[in-house]
This record gives C-alpha cells, structure tokens and sequence, in this order.
C-alpha cells in the first residue's frame, strides 16, 4: 500500500512538475539536487520504518527537513571554501538510499516467503 | 488499536504528499537541466581545469606580444644600423614608417578627442531591458567612428583597439567584437586630428551625438585633449588571397573592379 501510494505521489508530482514548467536559475541546481537526494532517503526511509512498525510522523518529518538543511549547507560551505563536500551528501545519502532498500527487500521477501510458508503448512 | 491505524494511514498520507514534493522538483530539475545548454552540474574540477588552461592561454599570448616587441625593436635596431649612410635607403625607411603610421602598427600622440559612451542609467519611467542599449546598437559605434573620419581623424581607438583597415565592429554573442575581441561598456573612443572640427562634426544638431543622447538616452561624455596617445595594433595582418597587380602584363584574364 505504502509503495503505492509513493509511486502514485511521484508520478502526480512529476505530471504537476512538465505542467506547470517551472524554471530556477541555474546556479541553484546544486541546491536543488542535494535536497532533492536528501528527500529520496527521507521517504525511503520512512518505508522502511513503515514496514519495520516503527514509523513516526515527527521523526520523519523533522528527519527530511534537517536532512535537506544540512545538505544545502554542506554545499553552500564547499563552494565557499572550494572543497567539493557536497560529496558528502551524495556519499552519505546515496549509500543510504542502497542501504534502506536493501533492508526493505529483505522485509518484503521475508513476508512473501512466510504468507508461503503458511499456505503449505494449511495445505 | 483505532490509534495505531489512525497513525498509520496519516503517515501513508505524509509520505504520499512528500514524494509528489519529489516528483515536483525532479520534473523541474529536469526541464531546467533541459532547457540549458550548459546543464546544471558541471563538475567544479572541470571548471577549475579549463580556467587554470585559459590562464595558462593568456600568458602565452602575452609572452609572445613581449616577444614580439622584442624582436620588433632589434629590427629596428637593425635597420638603422644599415640605412645610416644611404640616402636610398633613408628614403625607403622613413616611408615605410608612414604605411606603418598609416595602417595602424605604431603607437601614435597627438591632440585629439576622447568620448566616452555608457548605458543610460536605469529610471523610474525607464527601467530597461536588462541589456546593453550600445551594445545592441552597436552600430552607433560604426556610426560614431564613420563621423570622425569624416572629420579628418588620423588615428582610432576604442576601448584601446585601434581602429585599422580591417577592424570589425559587430555583436558577436553577448559581447560587441572590436578586432576579434570582445568588448563591453563604458565605450572610450580616442581620436587623434583637428579637435574642434572632430567636436562638432559629431555634435553637429541632429548629429549623431544627439541622437545617441536624445533617442537612445546613452551618456556621452566628449573631451578635448592637447595630447592624447593611442595604441598600436597588436594583431597580425595576413593577406591570404589579395596579392598586388603586377604594374605591366600580369592582369591577362583577371578582371578589374571599376
């Protein structure tokens, strides 16, 4: 349901998005893009959590948000500085959004393989 | 139990509103990457590579100019050393310095005419475009430099290039390209020759100073100077197809333009 609910939302979103053909300069891209990794891990990991019961709307919702702060700053740092940490970001964000799903995977096939097992046993 | 599946749908909820956010941003990331030619990630590394290469560029250019008046002075050197005792050749060196004069390759001073053309600055009732206006109209320039020859300039330049046979004045881009390179406002434009004639030659009334001023609200600065220097052409003169017509016989089969 969950995942469902995500696809529809994103496809929603993307329709809305080519629609209304909104621009931003271009120097913000950067910005744009780490948010954007920062909230992909964020509703990621509200799947997950979501599957493991353990979910919790604020923790969520103040986990995207700061997630999307510190990611703008790390940018806005490296550029001042002239060091690449976006990096970072992408690093840490990047392997997360691996990681989360590899978690949900094995939650999935965890209850595929038990609906299964108790099917065979009914039988 | 109805608390634990009140919670849940609303988190179904949070995170449905999130990753249409997400689809939001991502088709507007996409058409803004699209719509640029340049894109939006270029690699700093990248951008650092090709600055450090175009410096790198510009010092050679301006190691070979050095060199280049080097060379230009031994030669110099040179010739006088020659020339000092042959009338002949005396003759031959003092005119070549007049072609030299003549097509812009020495500096040259003498009294003249600085005008300096701006934007027109930014009012209430006329805000602008966001671009240049003399930029755009870059053929007031042409137009400017037209009206000083006509009153008998000897010498041009603008923003430092000098104005030779084969100078361009023309947009290329987002920059107005004066000898192959561009240029941007404020527009200084020397001129060497009789001051008072070259004044009002331009400032003549519906002249093409009031009609930079009046049409175009550009600021025009003019400046009356006793001496003023202007600057060499720095460029290399090649001519890749024109070659001179023989004086007797070698024109058979060519035709001559009237």
């Amino acid at each position: 349901m969950i995942f469902i609910v995500m696809l529809l939302g994103l496809i929603l979103g993307l329709v809305l998005g080519f629609v209304l053909n909104i621009t931003y300069p271009t120097e913000y891209s950067f910005y744009i893009t780490m948010g954007l990794l920062a909230a992909m891990d964020s509703v990621l990991g509200a799947a997950r959590s979501y599957m493991e019961g353990k979910y919790n709307n604020l923790i969520f919702i103040s986990g995207f948000v700061v997630n999307a702060l510190l990611a703008g700053v790390l940018v806005y740092l490296g550029d001042r500085l002239g060091v690449p940490l976006y990096y970072a970001v992408i690093l840490v964000f990047g392997g997360r959004l691996f990681q989360n799903l590899a978690v949900i995977r094995r939650l999935a096939l965890d209850r595929y393989l038990t609906k299964k097992n108790t099917e065979e046993n009914k039988k | 139990m109805e608390g634990v599946k009140k919670k849940k749908i609303s988190g179904v909820v949070v995170i449905g509103v999130l990753a249409l956010i997400i689809g939001v941003v991502l088709a507007i990331q996409i058409d803004t990457t699209q719509g640029d030619e340049v894109g939006g990630l270029i690699p700093v590394g990248q951008v650092q590579s090709m600055e450090a290469e175009l410096k790198a560029v510009k010092k050679e250019r301006e190691d070979i100019y050095q060199e280049l008046l080097v060379l230009e002075e031994r030669m110099a050197e040179i010739e006088a050393e020659k020339i000092s005792d042959d009338a002949f050749l005396q003759s031959l060196s003092s005119e070549l310095e007049r072609y030299r004069m003549y097509s812009g390759l020495l500096d040259v001073k003498g009294p003249g005419i600085i005008i300096t053309v701006d934007d027109p600055v930014p009012t209430e009732e006329n805000p602008g475009d966001g671009y240049s206006v003399i930029m755009l109209r870059y053929d007031l320039l042409l137009s400017l430099v037209n009206k000083l020859k006509e009153a008998g300039a000897e010498a041009i330049s603008i923003n430092g290039h000098r104005i030779t046979n084969t100078t361009e004045i023309s947009l290329a881009g987002d920059n107005v390209n004066i000898n192959g390179q561009a240029t941007a406002p404020p527009y200084t434009i020397a001129a060497i020759g009789d001051a008072d004639t070259m004044e009002s030659a331009i400032t003549i009334r519906h002249g093409i100073v009031e009609v930079m001023r009046t049409t175009y609200f550009l600021q025009v600065d003019i400046v009356k100077q006793e001496e003023l220097t202007i600057t060499r052409y720095t460029g290399v003169i090649n001519f890749r197809y024109a070659v001179p017509v023989a004086e007797e016989g070698g024109t058979e089969g060519s035709t001559t333009a009237p």
